[in-house]
């Protein structure tokens, strides 16, 4: 990745995360599109998958192909779902401040990926580094 | 205190490895990010269909 597309991504996430309020969903988790409309300036109140799917509109209008990614993480003994954006193994994570590459994450455990595009299949993720 | 011996190894050591490639690798592996390597297709985590089905963009995946 050059450095260009990597500023673009900093910015991209920056936006989104300067404008993101974290809440989580009550009940069943609940997927929401940004609203119609979205530039990453309208404030999203929302919890990991609004985060992602906030970046991921941007990064399509940006012409920057990326997916998403389910992990899970420990904490307090308990596991927990998590959703991430992933362009080319750098990671766009609403519990992080900057965007980092997937090598240096290490307490997730890397499960389920998107396709590149709506409608593409999810697959497994069989062997990762951490 | 070394002997001679073990000096000359040090010297040796430290002549073909040099510190600054040492710490170029170091930085390099933590910064590259690795390729996720896939498997077989699974379903998408539950929230991605419920917008699916409610979507018509399919947008989450």
């Amino acid at each position: 990745m050059t450095e260009g597309q990597r500023a673009k991504l900093n910015r991209i996430f920056r936006l989104v995360k300067t404008n993101f309020v974290f809440a989580e969903d009550r009940g069943l988790d609940n997927w929401q599109m940004p609203p119609e409309g979205y530039n990453g300036k309208q404030l999203i109140t929302d919890d990991c998958d609004g985060f992602c799917l906030a970046c991921r509109r941007l990064l399509r209008e940006a012409n920057i192909r990326n997916r998403l990614v389910y992990c899970e993480m420990k904490e307090r003994g308990k596991t927990y779902g998590h959703l991430v954006v992933e362009v080319e193994g750098w990671i766009l994570d609403n519990r992080r401040d900057h965007v980092i590459p997937n090598s240096r994450i290490y307490d997730y455990q890397w499960l389920r990926i998107s396709g590149y595009e709506p409608g593409d299949s999810w697959r497994e993720i069989v062997d990762h580094r951490s | 205190m070394h002997t001679r011996r073990q000096l000359l190894k040090l010297s040796l050591v430290f002549s073909l490895t040099p510190p600054a490639i040492i710490v170029a690798g170091c930085t390099q592996s933590k910064e590259e990010p690795f390729p996720f390597q896939t498997g077989d297709v699974v379903v998408p985590p539950r929230g991605c269909t419920d917008l699916r089905q409610s979507n018509s963009q399919g947008d989450c995946g």
